[in-house]
Formats: C-alpha cells, sequence, structure tokens
C-alpha cells in the first residue's frame, strides 16, 4: 500500500483518503465495493488483495459494461449489476466481508450503508464510506452535514475516525467505522 | 429447526435453533464457501464460476435495459419526425401568406419567425426602435414595400403562427438533445463515426437496435428504401441501391458508378458498428478511427 500513497491523490478518492490516513488491508480480505463507476478504485484494490475478492456493486448500465470487461481480466472482480439500495436482490451472491466500501454520491447513502453492513459485513469488519457533503445539503457547511450524517449509522458501528478530504475532492468527507455486530 | 437458504450455487439446508432468518443468513454468509465445497467448488472454482453467473446476470439487464432505451429512442424520433414536417409545411404557409404583405423581407427562418411574432405588420416594423433585431435596410424594405395591408385579424392569425412554429421549432430542439444522449449511450460505436441523425433513422427502421445488429448488411443497405424494394419485388423494376445511408456524403457525393460498391461497404461497417454496441457496449476507438479514415478518404 505504501506504493499506492504515491498516485496522484486526484486519481481516486481512496489515494487522497491514503494521502491522509494509514490503513492497512489483509491481502486475502473480501471487499464489498458500492458505487464501483467504471473500476477505477476497485482496481487499485484488486492489486492490494491479490488473494482476496470484490464485490463491485454498480447500478447504471453504462459504467457497468466497463466493469464487466476490466472483471473479464482481474481474476478478483465479481461485478454486480444491482442497486446498492436492494441489498436483499444480491445477498446471494456476497459472502460475509472484511470491509464495505461506499462511494455513490447519493442522499440517503449512510442508510445504505447501513443495509448492507447488516447483511454483509463481518463482525469487526470495516466501513469505510465517502461522503459527498454537498449533494446531501448544499447550503450547509460539509462539516456540519458529514457530523450530522454520522449520527444516522447504525449503533453497532463504532465510529474511527472522519476525514474532510480537502484539498483533493472537494465536498467529501470519509467517515470510517468499525462494525460490532455482536452488539445488540 | 430446518430452514432452505438460497444462493447463486444452490439451495442449502440448515438446521437452527433460532427463529431469526436473517441471523441463520448471516451465518450461512460467512460459510458460503465451505457448503459450496459440497457443490463441487473449490476456493478457485468458486469465483470462476460466481463471476460468470454475475457477469451472465449483468449482461442480461443490460440489454433489458438497452431495450427500453431503444423504445424511448424511436417513440422520440416518431414525435420529431411528426414535428419536423410540420413545422416545415407550417412555415411555408406562413411565409406564403406574410409575402403577400411583405415580399421584400428575405431572411433565414429562425429571424423571419422572430420579426413576424414581435412585429406582425410592416407597420410596427417601421415603428421599432430595436435596432438589434430591425436593421435599418429592412426598415427602408418596410417603406418602399409593394406588399398589401394586412388586417388586424390576419396580423394576430401570423403572429400566432409564427409562435406556435417557433414553439415546435423549440420542440425539435429539446428531442433531438434527448436522442443524441441517449443515442450516444445506446450506440457508442455507431455514433462515433455517424451522426445521431442517421443512427436514429437506421434504429427507427430497423425497429430497435437488436434487429439492426441481427441484420445482415445488403438489408441495411436499403432500409428505408421500402417503397423502392417493394416495388423492385412486385413489379421487377430495378432494386434500390441504397436507402436511409444515400444521405450520406460517402455516398451522396460519389460517382454514379461508384455508389452500390460505397453502399456496400458503408452498409458491412454500420452492421460491425451496430453488432459491438449490441452485443458489448465497449468502444472500439481503433476500429472507428480505421473506418472514420475509410470513408472520409
Ligand atoms: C462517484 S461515482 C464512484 C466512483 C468510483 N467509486 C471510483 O472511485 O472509481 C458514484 C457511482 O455510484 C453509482 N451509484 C449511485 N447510486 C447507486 C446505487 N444505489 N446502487 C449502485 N450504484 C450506485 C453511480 O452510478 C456512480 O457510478
Amino acid at each position: 500500500m505504501e506504493r499506492l500513497e504515491l498516485l496522484n491523490p486526484k486519481y481516486s478518492k481512496f489515494i487522497a483518503f491514503l494521502h491522509k490516513k494509514k490503513i492497512s488491508l489483509d491481502k486475502n480480505a473480501k471487499i464489498l465495493y458500492l458505487g464501483a463507476a467504471a473500476g477505477t478504485t476497485v482496481s487499485l484494490f484488486s492489486k492490494i488483495v491479490p488473494n482476496g475478492v470484490i464485490y463491485a456493486v454498480e447500478f447504471s448500465w453504462k459504467p457497468m459494461r466497463k466493469l464487466i470487461s476490466l472483471s473479464e481480466d482481474l481474476d478478483n472482480i465479481i461485478p454486480l449489476f444491482f442497486d446498492a439500495n436492494k441489498p436483499d436482490e444480491y445477498k446471494q451472491y456476497v459472502e460475509l466481508v472484511d470491509l464495505i466500501y461506499e462511494d455513490i454520491s447519493q442522499k440517503n447513502q449512510i442508510e445504505i450503508a447501513n443495509k448492507n453492513a447488516e447483511l454483509f459485513l463481518k463482525d469487526e469488519g470495516l466501513l469505510l464510506t465517502m461522503l459527498k457533503t454537498k449533494s446531501i445539503d448544499s447550503t450547509r457547511n460539509p462539516r456540519e452535514v458529514a457530523s450530522e450524517e454520522v449520527q444516522r449509522l447504525d449503533t453497532k458501528f463504532n465510529i474511527l475516525d472522519i476525514i474532510i478530504l480537502n484539498p483533493f475532492y472537494k465536498d467529501h468527507t470519509a467517515i470510517m467505522a468499525r462494525y460490532n455486530h455482536k452488539k445488540e | 429447526m430446518e430452514h432452505i437458504i438460497e444462493t447463486w450455487f444452490g439451495k442449502i439446508k440448515v438446521n437452527f435453533n433460532e427463529e431469526d432468518l436473517n441471523k441463520i443468513e448471516r451465518y450461512v454468509r460467512g460459510k458460503y464457501r465451505e457448503y459450496a465445497k459440497d457443490y463441487g467448488y473449490d476456493n478457485n472454482s468458486y469465483l470462476i464460476e460466481l463471476k460468470k453467473r454475475c457477469i451472465a446476470l449483468a449482461k442480461d439487464k443490460i440489454q433489458e435495459e438497452a431495450a427500453e432505451k431503444d423504445r424511448s429512442i424511436i417513440r422520440a424520433y416518431t414525435i420529431l419526425k411528426d414535428l419536423r414536417d410540420n413545422s416545415n409545411t407550417l412555415y411555408e404557409k406562413l411565409l406564403d401568406w406574410y409575402k403577400e404583405h411583405f415580399p421584400e423581407l428575405k431572411i433565414e427562418r429562425d429571424r423571419m419567425l422572430d420579426i413576424i411574432y414581435r412585429y406582425g405588420g410592416r407597420e410596427n416594423i417601421l415603428n421599432s426602435n430595436e435596432n438589434i433585431f430591425i436593421s435599418d435596410k429592412i426598415k427602408k424594405s418596410a417603406e418602399n414595400s409593394n406588399g398589401i395591408d394586412l388586417s388586424g385579424e390576419e396580423e394576430v392569425i401570423l403572429k400566432e403562427l409564427s409562435k406556435t412554429i417557433k414553439h415546435i421549432l423549440n420542440l425539435e430542439d429539446i428531442l433531438n438533445r434527448y436522442i443524441d444522449e441517449k443515442i450516444g449511450e445506446l450506440t457508442p460505436n455507431l455514433s462515433s463515426v455517424f451522426n445521431s441523425r442517421l443512427v436514429s433513422q437506421l434504429i427507427y427502421q430497423a425497429n430497435g437496435l437488436k434487429r439492426l445488429a441481427f441484420a445482415p448488411s445488403s438489408k441495411i443497405q436499403v432500409l428505408g428504401a421500402e417503397n423502392a424494394l417493394f416495388s423492385h419485388l412486385s413489379y421487377g423494376t430495378p432494386p434500390p441501391k441504397h436507402g436511409i445511408i444515400f444521405q450520406h456524403p460517402y455516398i451522396k457525393n460519389a460517382k454514379p458508378k461508384d455508389r452500390g460498391r460505397r453502399s456496400r461497404f458503408l452498409a458491412s461497417k454500420i452492421a460491425i458498428l451496430a453488432r459491438i454496441d449490441y452485443f458489448t457496449g465497449l468502444v472500439k476507438d481503433d476500429l472507428i478511427e480505421k473506418i472514420k479514415k475509410e470513408i472520409n478518404e
């Protein structure tokens, strides 16, 4: 992962995130990626977890076509053409995962993260969600929006960090949280 | 208690002293790979087979959505066609009438419509002080015009008519933009080589991208020339050499003796691009450049 940090942070929100925060992922890690688009960041993950797998969910058909052909080249990417808002529809394809990475720029992004965690995130698994604060409320201060959104996270989450992705990504905030599924 | 859980590799029977199906499913989901062993999947084949399934599933759904896009394009296109016919004939009729009143005014369509809509008769044109719209030249010809007078009622009719035509043209613009966008998404390869008007006509005449992609190039060559084809089959008139694709400068501007060969060539390239668009949708830049070069030679 050291080398990834050297990449241009504007290339991907995940790189921008790594510029501000170190995290480590096991080579065998399983990842559920919500909002995979054409797979720019997915292909980075593909290198980070060579022996793991990335379940890449995307609901728009245009990027999906590219994602399919990417997954034909990279063994550990499984493309899922589904709406992340309806995890029941893809639950039979996805195992429990170590990380949920979410980048979908939707108003109900946190709610979607909660739903997916409930079905797919391991106990002690990690959630990393890239909030586009502007698309949630463009009239207010991003920090304020982010801290309000954080409160919507399921209480099974232990919030680890809130990281503003300025200056690389304006209006984006990353939230990192650990899941404790045994807590009920 | 016995439960049945559906997974992509099959239905699993499990026994748990637990009522909450969600909890059971979650538990099983943590052990998909173990359960899958009973179905003959090891760690390797698990992912390979799963990927195959998911890709097939995604491709099917993409094609369904593409069919939906087809239909919207065809709908928009038929409306656009009707509007164009109407705006053209209405504009001719408007001009016919207005010319009696102001035969000297010769300007392009959009300005003509604006002027008639804003001012109506020559009188108002003369009295206007909006120099952006009315040049001195127009004023002069209004002053010296040989046209007959308009009644108040006639003026209202012509003003309203130009307003209506302007509305129609505006809707045509909106539809054109809509079609451009949808066509670009649906046929990234075809529409990189041909303009969206030609592509939407092809899709409309073939009745969808799927049929266009499945058609032999001999059929694509004469798409839109159905009348000529019909008379060829029933009356033995010469077969049509080209339909819609005749509009393309590559054929239109060719010497008559080259047109047959060129339209066969163009039709075969359209067939290839339509197939790529329908079956994969991935942009083949090299091919696009090559074809562009060949037809712009
Ligand atoms: C900002 S882009 C993601 C970029 C990508 N993560 C990367 O870095 O390469 C957001 C993507 O999320 C997708 N998306 C939005 N809502 C979604 C949903 N409910 N389910 C699945 N995908 C969704 C959009 O189609 C879009 O492709």
